[in-house]
């Protein structure tokens, strides 16, 4: 741990260098397109630089924020010196020289403890930890051999894409094939994780936080894997699968960085209270997540189609000031927009420039037709997610009935998730029978995806979850005694807390 | 205007029949008033914007004026905007429907929900009353209802004016029926109603609701002043009076729920909240050290409950400073949402009127098509959603309107009763038509297994293992020489039993060149209490407060070394401190363990504890008894040392950290319930601080003590009393304890025992073809069968399988490691929340003479309520739900008469498969078809 502050240093220096030495590279190239894409990944670079001084101060990197930003900052670079790759020979290589050098540092840096969480994620090396945190470590290893497999498959698909558009014959689907292999090991191996944890704790392993994420990766893994087969993103044209293997990018990332985030939260065992000692235990949470997952996804086809709408303004024309600006503040100030509406701005960003430096951009008439077919694509997303949220929502009731002969207790948890259903009811109608398209439609979505995410994550601070019988997946909430409602023995109980000074009531 | 001026003509007030209503209306506004229609939208949204302002200007500004103008201006832009609408031709006569957009039909369904409100608060008493007469009577009960009004107390005028005001809604209603039908068709007015319908379960989410909210009268009154809570709250009364003491429980709860929530919106991302601070490296030694016993993920996750616990004692510290801040906004924000039945969103009338306005729209809706069309593959999924949701409507309307709940508390050792209470009001007795009675009532706690290491002191509680058959984990890691670390021992599960008879332990004395795992041991028996002339076989190794004999008379420890069987008797033998009793364990609720602080347990001293709180003892007792009818405690009146050792209790008043604040009189404390665990802590006025503490027997006032030796270098066994005399003892022959009736012989003086249970028995759990299980019911102690290897992995290894059985203070529950490092301790932790409660009920029917018989209910099995596992007996349902640990024979069991359940289910299953059928088979289908699903 003692040289850690010198090779953060080195780090700082590195990425700083690089930074700089990328912005001259263009600036001789006169390419301003290039010059303005780096610098709007300036304030990430100053995040993650920033967060490296701690590390080398010694003060560590923990504010959850920091550790949100960084994830984006480290991809920023990966993904440019493939789009550099794409349009300059002289600049690939500068790029990717470069970025393997970090890398290199970056594994080094996570063995050597400096960043636990990145380090937990993907070492396994260690020895005497359960079989489900080794499994699951694999799958992220597996996950970031992903996230390269899938960046080649957005290259490979770009160059179908140009070559049919040149006329040529575009070259065999080959990156495609063996990224849907990686996604079907690493749900696999997750599985694996997953099952291992259910016999570590002795019941399904939903009942923590922690165990709760991990069963949303897999979710996630498993509904990106279905997804790829229900899309049929190749029957839309090679374009098209670039969108699919950005999907596959986002899904390897989300795996990876749920993990990471569980990876922080307690591991521990914890029995089930008599009241989750039940059938509808895993049907309701599996269906729960797996929608979840479903409709994130159908979530970040959204956004990716408002970040587009964004670009094809900045690039085409053709949209007002203050459209271009709603959009942009609608990406940019959602709640924790850090984490997924960013890096998909910039990631489109970079795309619309490559389209130009391929001279390929579409036209706007074009465009149209592009943005119907995300919008078909991104449905048929919603309509895997729904039945299962449907299913979800009211196994949940069904339980609650056998419980408590109570299957609606208008619990903070069942109204949030009641919400969020009622969400994409209106969705259903406004797009099926309203016939709304685009942005509306979208915006909804979006609107749908967020509400799951405050149900699922942020559901706890809302004023009335104090009391709720769901947040039993909070670290150090006990689960009371009383498990429904009132606490019918509370008055007998005060009674006996003052000693008994007081007399018998009805 | 001059009088020579040619009036303009006016301009034409028509609104297009074709675009969309809003500009529509927006756009002939303007061409009447000659404002641009920028203008027009931004008078019609900024005043209905206003309408959102109102309840902020009362509650940050405090104006009732203010408010009231707001709210004025708020409601004048929507009425004015549909008035317009309303009153403006089209350019060409309408032909087909009237087009509803989202302002207006928002604004009719929020005038119908208003009204809807009012309606259902004027019928209040008249559905009360004719509930009432149908629950008696059965349905024809509201026929003969109405006769009875009619004569007693007879129409009023305002029943009139109010009959006659629905009569000609009603008729308004059949009038404009097309209209109504239109305005339910159109997507518009459903997409608002659906989403105003989801605003309002928001609303909900964002105000805590309260917990009464059955019962009306139970809701916060109003009438009182937001001062006597301030008075109440300084301390300038003893007590709130019982009116009040409800509404400030609530008030209480929506403060800090409001403010927490608030305090997060207002640093979001944790920007501006306390940092998490590190840990103080004394803390992360003696985590390091617990991490090398108990493993890296268990040292792990305590740091990481630490770390989280420092910064969330800070962060409470700011939220409660937040929340005294805005004291009185928060006041005012709670009495609004009283106001506006805010707090009580899903038993509100305004939210069952929106209910039934989002009812009619799927009514509507639902039939829209013919039904031909309605069966085919594209709509069937559709349809069959709606008439899904009409009936999941239909059913709620029925259990809103019929649904009884309640607790009905039944001990085993009481006769039958038909008396259940209403949850949430426990002093309002409701009948059931039947009497209950609990038959069987039993917990059954998880099984646990503890490891302790003695010789290493942590802070941190010693984690526990829950057990199940196969459950295997490692140990003690100690560094291999080439420096990978290895677990020195493996627990495995080898069997757990539901029964565990355990029978006399073997003991031999282990030859002087090998006495590892050896113990010096004093075995003795005595004449049992249960059963005259039969003796007891009792083991005592010296320095385990298990293996203390304790009897009214007396009480019996051993000490092997330590004194030379001469000379002055070591101190701590005897300690003699006055009123000392055990230790008092205490750490702050929001960041335990870091802050535990463990003192001496002394009645009458000022004790300084964790959080910078102080305690004093003011009374202990060890024969705590509790008047099980009454839940009264029972006072022994004799002095603590001639009290019956049972059950122990002490009582603190707490002090808190800071100077003049208020003092805590008389909290109780029990031993053997965790006040956490059973969420007790609530309960006290100072929650923040958390008190366990340990009776030791020995040390606290009891009857004479006296210590075995095992003797010095020159003479025998002695029994040393208390007082300083010494008695020789002898093998065989009694031991001289004065005062005592009680023969305890002394049989063997071991110096290195080696102890054995070889003879424990175990017994299988047997379950019943119908699943009834007898042995959940058995207070037997548990089995269990446990491998412990040692250095697994290595040339080293070997294995130890050991038997325990769940007896507490008994040496069957332990087992010492033959090389002293560590001991095991089984037992069933009734600390935390148990495994499962299961009842068995017996329904008693009344027959005509007034007898009680027994409703036949099948097996015990049938008979048998678990959690998640109810009982139905004629439309009421009964389920386990509560129970007090202090009152064993005690089981709460919920009761529900709710006829509308079925139909909801039904509802609901209805609503599912239609989902799949639109979204999984229809595409399905119309891909084998060859068409496109989504181009619908």
């Amino acid at each position: 741990m003692d040289n850690l502050d010198t090779i953060s240093w080195i780090l700082i220096g590195l990425v700083s260098v690089g930074y700089v030495g990328t912005l001259v590279f263009m600036g001789t190239k006169r390419r301003p397109e290039l010059l303005i894409g780096t610098a709007l990944g300036a304030p990430l670079f100053a995040y993650g630089l920033s967060m490296l001084a701690e590390v080398a101060l010694g003060e560590g990197a923990k504010s959850l924020g920091m550790r949100h930003v960084v994830a984006p900052a480290a991809l920023f670079p990966l993904v440019w010196g493939w789009v550099a790759a794409m349009s300059d020979g002289r600049l690939a290589k500068w790029m990717a020289g470069w970025t393997l050098a970090l890398l290199v540092l970056v594994v080094y840096l996570s063995v050597g403890g400096a960043v636990p969480a990145v380090r937990d994620a993907v070492w396994f090396g260690e020895d005497h930890v359960p079989a489900s945190t080794t499994w699951r470590r694999i799958t992220n290893l597996v996950c970031v051999v992903g996230l390269v497999l899938s960046v080649w498959a957005i290259r490979e698909h770009w160059g179908q894409f140009t070559a049919t558009r040149r006329g040529e014959t575009p070259g065999p689907r080959r990156a495609m094939r063996v990224c849907v292999a990686a996604l079907g090991v690493a749900l696999t191996t997750l599985f694996i994780s997953v099952w291992n944890r259910g016999v570590e704790v002795n019941h399904f392993p939903s009942q923590t936080m922690s165990e709760v994420l991990v069963v949303f990766s897999l979710a996630m893994l498993v509904a990106m894997f279905v997804l790829h087969f229900v899309l049929r993103l190749r029957d839309f044209g090679y374009g098209w699968e670039v969108l699919g293997a950005f999907l596959v990018f986002t899904a390897f990332l989300s795996t990876l960085a749920v993990n990471v985030h569980a990876s922080t939260l307690t591991t521990g065992q914890r029995d089930l209270p008599p009241a989750l000692q039940s059938y509808w235990f895993p049907p309701h949470l599996a269906a729960l997540i797996f929608s979840y997952a479903t409709l994130y996804l159908a979530g970040i086809l959204a956004i990716a189609w408002f970040a587009a709408r964004f670009w094809s303004g900045t690039f085409l024309g053709g949209r007002s000031v203050g459209s271009q600006l709603l959009v942009l503040g609608l990406l940019t100030l959602l709640p924790f927009a850090q984490l997924l509406t960013i890096p998909v701005l910039i990631v489109c960003g970079l795309v619309w420039l490559a389209l130009k430096t391929e001279d390929a951009l579409p036209q706007l008439e074009g465009l149209a037709a592009v943005e119907k077919t995300m919008d078909q694509v991104s449905f048929r997303a919603f309509a895997v997610g729904i039945p299962f949220l449907t299913a979800g929502l009211f196994m949940g009731a069904f339980w609650a009935q056998e419980a408590w002969a109570n299957y609606w207790g208008w619990d903070s948890k069942e109204n949030a998730a009641l919400i969020t259903w009622l969400v994409y009811v209106i969705y259903i109608h406004l797009r099926m029978l309203g016939g709304y398209r685009g942005e509306k439609a979208m915006s909804v979505l979006v609107g749908g995806a967020l509400s799951v995410f405050f149900t699922f994550q942020l559901f706890g601070y809302f004023p009335d979850s104090q009391k709720s019988l769901h947040r039993y997946t909070d670290d150090g909430v006990v689960p009371q005694e009383g498990q429904m409602g009132g606490d019918p023995g509370s008055n007998q109980q005060a009674r006996l807390d003052d000693g008994g000074s007081t007399q018998r009531g009805g | 205007m001059t009088a020579d001026e040619a009036p303009k003509e006016a301009p034409a007030l028509v609104r297009p029949a074709e675009g969309r209503w809003a500009g529509g209306v927006c756009a002939a506004c303007a061409k009447a008033t000659g404002w641009p229609v920028w203008l027009i939208r931004l008078a019609f949204l900024g005043s209905a914007s206003m309408l959102l302002l109102a309840p902020w200007a009362y509650i940050v500004a405090g104006s009732m004026g203010a408010t009231w103008a707001l709210a004025g201006i708020g409601a004048a832009g929507p009425l004015l905007y549909t008035g317009c609408a309303l009153s403006i031709p089209y350019e060409k006569p309408i032909r087909g429907r009237f087009t509803w957009d989202f302002v207006s039909s928002t604004t009719m369904l929020l005038v119908a929900t208003v009204l809807g409100h009012f309606v259902l608060v004027q019928t209040t008493p008249y559905w009360n009353a004719g509930r009432a007469a149908v629950l008696e009577d059965g349905y024809v009960g509201w026929v003969s209802w109405i006769g009875r009004y009619m004569e007693d107390p007879g129409l009023s005028l305002r029943d009139v004016l109010f009959g006659l005001f629905l009569l000609s809604s009603l008729v308004y209603a059949f009038l404009s029926r097309r209209a109504l039908g239109n305005f339910f068709r159109s997507m518009n007015v459903g997409v608002a109603v659906v989403a105003l319908f989801m605003g309002a379960v928001g609303l909900g989410v964002l105000v805590p609701q309260i917990d009464g909210f059955e019962d009306l009268k139970k809701r916060v009154d109003l009438e009182r002043e937001y001062e006597d809570l301030v008075r109440f709250e300084s301390n300038e009364w003893e007590k709130l009076p019982r009116a009040l003491e409800d509404g400030h429980e609530q008030y209480s709860a929506f403060r800090w729920a409001e403010g927490y929530f608030l305090y997060h919106v207002l640093h979001l991302y944790g920007i501006g909240m306390p940092s998490k601070e590190e840990l103080p490296a004394t803390v992360v030694e003696s985590l390091d050290r617990f991490g090398d016993k108990y493993g890296k993920e268990e040292r792990d996750n305590r740091e990481k409950q630490m770390t989280t616990a420092f910064a969330a004692g800070d962060r409470t510290a700011e939220i409660a400073e937040f929340i005294a801040r805005h004291e009185r906004r928060l006041w005012r924000a709670f009495e609004l949402s009283t106001w506006l039945h805010l707090n009580r969103t899903y038993e509100s009338d305004w939210f069952a009127a929106l209910t039934f306005l989002m009812f009619l729209g799927v009514l509507v809706n639902a039939f829209k098509y013919p039904l031909s069309r309605l069966l085919g593959i594209q709509k069937i999924g559709f349809f069959t959603v709606h008439v899904g949701m009409m009936i999941l409507l239909i059913g709620g309307g029925v259990s809103k309107g019929c649904t009884d709940r309640g607790i009905i508390h039944l001990d085993t050792r009481y006769a039958p009763t038909d008396i259940f209470y209403n949850f949430y009001d426990t002093n309002q007795p409701t009948k059931l038509p039947f009497h209950l009675r609990l038959d069987r009532f039993a917990r059954q706690d998880w099984k646990t297994l503890e490891v302790h290491f003695p010789d290493e002191r942590f802070t941190s509680r010693v984690p526990s293992y829950t057990l199940w058959e196969g459950r295997t984990f490692d140990l003690d890691y100690v560094e291999d020489d080439d420096g990978t670390e290895r677990p020195r021992l493996r627990f495995e599960v080898l069997g757990l039993h539901e029964s565990a008879a355990v029978g006399v332990p073997f003991v031999e004395e282990a030859p002087a060149d090998d006495a590892s795992g050896t113990e010096p041991l004093f075995e003795y028996e005595f004449e049992s209490q249960l059963r005259a002339d039969e003796m007891v076989r009792g083991l005592m190794i010296p320095g385990f407060e298990q293996h203390e004999l304790h009897h009214p008379d007396f009480r019996l420890a051993a000490r092997h070394g330590e004194w030379s069987g001469s000379g002055p008797i070591p101190a701590d033998w005897f300690p003699a401190q006055e009123g000392r009793l055990g230790v008092l364990k205490t750490e702050l609720a929001s960041e335990g363990d870091a802050t535990a602080v463990t003192v001496p347990l002394q009645i009458g001293a000022r004790i300084e504890v964790a959080g910078g709180f102080q305690v004093v003892v003011r009374d202990a007792t060890s024969n705590f008894q509790l008047d099980l009818d009454s839940a009264q405690v029972l006072r022994d009146p004799r002095p603590l040392e001639e009290q019956p050792y049972v059950r122990t209790a002490v009582w603190v008043d707490v002090y808190p950290p800071e100077e003049g604040g208020e003092v805590e009189p008389r909290r109780i404390l029990l031993e053997d319930i965790d006040p956490v665990a059973h969420d007790r802590q609530s309960r006290f006025l100072h929650d923040e601080l958390v008190i366990r503490y340990e009776w030791n027997r020995w040390e606290a006032p009891g009857p004479p003590r006296h210590v075995v030796h095992w003797g010095g270098s020159d003479g025998g066994p002695v029994l040393v009393a208390e007082t300083g005399e010494i008695e020789p003892l002898r093998r065989g022959e009694a031991l001289p304890l004065p005062g005592t009736d009680l023969e305890v012989v002394a049989l063997d003086f071991y110096e290195r025992a080696r102890v054995s249970h070889n003879d424990m028995i175990f017994a299988e759990r047997e379950i019943g073809d119908d699943g009834w299980d007898e042995s959940f019911y058995s207070t037997d102690p548990k089995g269990l069968e446990l491998a412990v290897t040692f250095d697994p992995g290595t040339p080293e290894e070997r294995t130890e399988t050991i038997e325990l059985a769940s007896v507490r203070d008994s040496a069957a529950s332990l087992w010492f490691s033959p090389d002293d490092s560590f001991y095991v301790e089984f037992y069933e932790n009734t600390a935390m929340m148990p495994f499962e409660w299961r009842s068995v009920l017996s329904v008693l029917k009344e027959d005509n003479a007034g007898e009680l018989y027994e409703a036949s209910l099948g097996s015990e099995r049938q008979r048998e309520i678990r959690v998640n596992d109810y009982l139905y007996f004629e439309g009421y349902r009964f389920f386990q739900t509560n129970a007090i640990p202090e009152i064993p024979t005690y089981s709460g069991v919920g009761v529900v008469y709710d006829p509308g359940i079925e139909l909801v289910i039904l509802g609901m299953y209805t609503i599912i498969a239609g989902t799949a059928i639109a979204f999984l088979v229809r595409p399905l289908v119309k891909n084998r078809r060859g068409e496109s699903a989504t181009a619908s």
